[in-house]
């Protein structure tokens, strides 16, 4: 059941019904109820696995605060589930069919272990055993809201990834749904909404689908607009999903992280890793970052090197987490580069505080321009076709002619995604609209209505058909 | 026993004066608004460039029907209706035809063109009963090669699935009847950036009677393989052959006078006597075929005594006339229909 469909429509429709009548024990019940429903609509296999790993790490965690050996059972807590993650991202990697091969793995042990959403619920099983080992009256917590905490359906394929504090502190209270609440949820579903189907699909339409996987097919000018119109495409595709999941949360009266915050108008990487994918960002920074530092300050290693060690570590892992093969290795490895090349170049050359507006706007543009460049290997099938991707941003400069109606296809989703990034920004919120005077709000919500309407279906392709000559 | 039901959850009591109200109130009132404009301007103006769809997956067939209804709508009247695949649709225009028959009768005919190219005649017989319907026009005139008999392969038969076609649920009624609805399907179609090279190509040649106009000569010039021997001895073979071709001479009882017209072909006009398909052609296939109509009381013309007057260069291709053939094979059969009296009463 995709999110954007009428399936996913209907079912959250007959959730809500039901959990409107219920009281919040029950409520946490129904809504896990709905959650293993919504995953096995993906595949029965995959409920069997999220169900295993979430009594796996509860059994754990129960018994790492019981225990007296904390860090032994931690650590065999977390040696699980990366080695799990990263043995599911290498059998879904490039290499994946070989290997399963190898190992003799038949087509329903592979469903089993290549769950959909798995790359989430894994880092909060993680973060999970590990804020329980600091803070042991989680333990308190019950297996119901354990299980919803992985399983919850609006975040469960894509995250938002939730800290299990906060994400415990909603399921144990009532939830009140207001006027105000059901108006916003309804807003960022809208807004969702807007970016993935009037924003990236119509970007995605207008993208040769041969451009990262035959580069050298494609001239300078090409593959330049290509790479921004792929920037746009993977920011509001993935900022759309993630808007729609908190409306549709919110309808729950549960509320998740927020996880973009216009990235593209960041000034720093640091401050990039701010506003794109938040949770995934905070996630890393705080269970991979900070002990990295923290232990190699306690290591006593040269300040150069606790400098220099953690972003590239951090980055690393990010590239991995998002693909087991080289050119997503590239990709988090130029990232880590890049942190470390603002700590160790452009903080001195723009030292904080003293930026003026030229200044933010050049480091902008830069940001904006480095963090393109690295979509490159995020989007290249191989490593190597990253690198013919790259050299055509070497003179000599063949420029194409824009193709027709070029403004309609991408300066329009372009200047929506800006708009909607502006007004965000300007309100310093994502929610942006909650701010306004009703009016301004019925006119954004009928319009919004309208674009969705518009850009909601395309029709059938019918350029290859028809016996022209008879 | 703690119920596990409570109504507290969600506080909406007033939710009708939220803004999410009047929001969903304001998108009401701005589509209805912009439907009520499409259908004013589509009603008062013909824009060819911007034709209302069916969803028929056919850009020219969808161009057509938005044509024909404008020409009813401006003429009230509709004398015939031409029918039949591409050796329809390029090689009649009807607009000659008409003068042609003016000069010669002094009376004015309103003739439009609905051929669509690979239309077969199974395909015609539902959209030529829809439009009967709708029209009434006196004569049906079908433009007739032996594959329009035969061919299941390369056919626009989801034509006839067309809620122009076959109105059966209110659906079909809307989209055929709401202009808004139709210019909607176009844009649809539009979105997909593929579609747009082929929505003008298929629809810009057009005149507003419905003639795709064809110029030069077709290069490369693809062989003659609709006219081969296996495709000609296949015409009479077919079981469905008769049964179809009955169908479409009952299209007379709904009022039109119907006029089989043989296509004008190169392989005709300039004829291989020694050529087994030639041979099967003139004895097999349109020797039965003429007997056949000359028993049901249906004209049959054929297209030989005109084919002299084509030269080579007024080909497009084997099949097809350009411009200048089409002007001599239009001038034609508006001649020809002068032979017959009160055909227009």
């Amino acid at each position: 059941m995709q999110i954007v469909s009428p399936q996913f429509l209907a079912f959250v429709s007959f959730v809500l019904i039901f959990y409107a009548l219920l009281t919040r024990r029950a409520q946490n019940l129904w809504l896990l109820a709905a959650s293993y429903v919504f995953y096995a609509s993906w595949g029965w296999q995959f409920a069997v696995t999220l169900a295993g790993l979430t009594l796996f790490n509860y059994l754990i965690g129960q018994r790492l605060v019981t225990a007296k050996n904390t860090q032994l059972f931690l650590w065999i807590g977390i040696g699980f589930n990366a080695s799990a993650l990263i043995l599911l991202k290498v059998l879904v990697g490039p290499y994946g069919d070989s290997l399963a091969q190898r190992l003799g793995l038949s087509t329903v042990s592979m469903a089993l272990l290549l769950p959909v959403g798995f790359s989430f619920y894994l880092l909060q099983a993680i973060s999970y055993l590990v804020d329980l080992s600091r803070a042991p009256r989680l333990a308190a917590t019950s297996l119901t809201d354990f299980a919803l905490y992985l399983a919850y359906f609006p975040k469960l394929l894509s995250g938002p990834l939730e800290r299990p504090t906060a994400f415990f502190a909603q399921l144990a209270q009532e939830r009140r749904v207001d006027n105000a609440t059901f108006g916003r949820a309804i807003g960022l579903i809208l807004i969702g909404l807007l970016r993935k189907i009037a924003i990236a699909d119509q970007l995605r339409a207008f993208q040769p689908t041969e451009l990262f996987l035959q580069p050298a097919e494609f001239v300078f000018s090409e593959k330049l607009i290509g790479l921004l119109v792929f920037a746009f495409i993977l920011y509001n595709d993935f900022a759309g999903y993630s808007a729609i999941a908190r409306g549709v949360s919110l309808l729950f009266g549960i509320q998740l992280t927020v996880n973009f915050k216009q990235p593209f108008f960041a000034n720093s990487f640091s401050d990039f890793w701010n506003r794109w994918h938040i949770s995934l960002s905070a996630w890393l920074r705080d269970y991979i970052f900070f002990p990295a530092r923290r232990s190699l300050v306690k290591a006593k290693l040269p300040s150069g090197l606790t400098i220099l060690i953690p972003p590239l570590v951090t980055m690393l892992i990010s590239g991995l987490w998002h693909g087991s093969y080289l050119s997503m290795l590239f990709w988090g490895g130029l990232h880590g580069f890049y942190l470390v090349f603002q700590e160790f170049v452009l903080n001195r050359v723009f030292p904080k505080g003293k930026e003026n507006r030229l200044t933010q706007l050049f480091s902008t543009g830069l940001v904006f321009g480095l963090v393109s460049l690295a979509w490159v290997p995020f989007g290249a099938s191989s490593f190597g076709s990253a690198l013919v991707y790259f050299s055509g941003f070497l003179p000599p400069y063949r420029f194409s002619p824009l193709p027709e109606f070029f403004l309609f296809d991408v300066g329009f989703p372009v200047f929506l995604a800006l708009l909607l990034d502006g007004l965000e920004a300007r309100a310093q919120t994502v929610d942006f609209f909650c701010a306004w005077r009703p009016t301004p709000q019925a006119g954004a919500l009928a319009l919004a209505l309208l674009l969705l309407i518009l850009f909601a279906v395309s029709g059938s392709d019918l350029s290859g058909f028809v016996y022209q000559g008879f | 026993m703690n119920s596990i039901f409570s109504p507290h959850t969600y506080q909406l009591k007033t939710l009708h004066k939220t803004a999410l109200a009047r929001g969903i109130l304001a998108f009401i009132v701005l589509v209805l608004a912009l439907a009520l404009v499409i259908e004013t301007a589509a009603r008062l103006f013909y824009l060819p460039a911007l034709f209302p769809s069916l969803g028929s997956d056919s850009f020219l067939f969808d161009y057509k029907i938005y044509a024909l209804e404008n020409q009813f709508r401006r003429e009230s009247q509709l004398d015939c209706l031409i029918l039949g695949s591409s050796v329809a649709n390029g090689n009649l225009d009807p607009d000659l035809l008409a003068t042609v028959y003016q000069q010669e009768t002094g009376e004015t005919i309103r003739c439009f063109n609905l051929g669509i190219p690979a239309l077969t005649v199974e395909t015609a017989i539902p959209i030529a009963k829809a439009a009967i319907q709708r029209y009434s026009p006196k004569v049906l005139l079908f433009i007739l090669i032996p594959r329009d008999l035969v061919d299941r392969e390369y056919t626009v038969e989801h034509l006839a699935q067309n809620p122009w076609v076959t109105s059966r649920s209110p659906a079909d009624w809307l989209i055929v009847h709401s202009y808004s609805l139709r210019y909607f399907l176009t844009w649809q179609y539009w979105q997909n950036p593929s579609n747009r090279a082929k929505m003008v190509e298929e629809t810009n040649t057009v005149s507003s009677r419905g003639y795709s106009k064809v110029e030069g000569v077709r290069d490369p010039y693809p062989p003659d393989w609709l006219m081969d021997a296996d495709s000609l001895q296949k015409v009479w073979q077919d079981p469905k052959t008769i049964p179809t071709l009955e169908t479409l001479l009952a299209l007379r009882q709904n009022g039109p006078q119907l006029i089989v017209i043989e296509a004008p072909a190169y392989s005709v006009a300039f004829p291989d006597p020694a050529s087994p398909a030639w041979q099967l052609y003139e004895q097999d296939y349109l020797t039965k075929l003429a007997q056949y109509l000359a028993q049901k009381d249906v004209p049959f013309w054929r297209v030989t005594e005109i084919t002299g007057q084509i030269p080579r260069p007024d080909w497009y291709d084997w099949l097809h006339l350009n411009t200048h053939g089409a002007k001599t094979f239009s001038a034609w059969v508006g001649h020809k229909l002068t032979e017959y009296q009160n055909l227009f009463k």
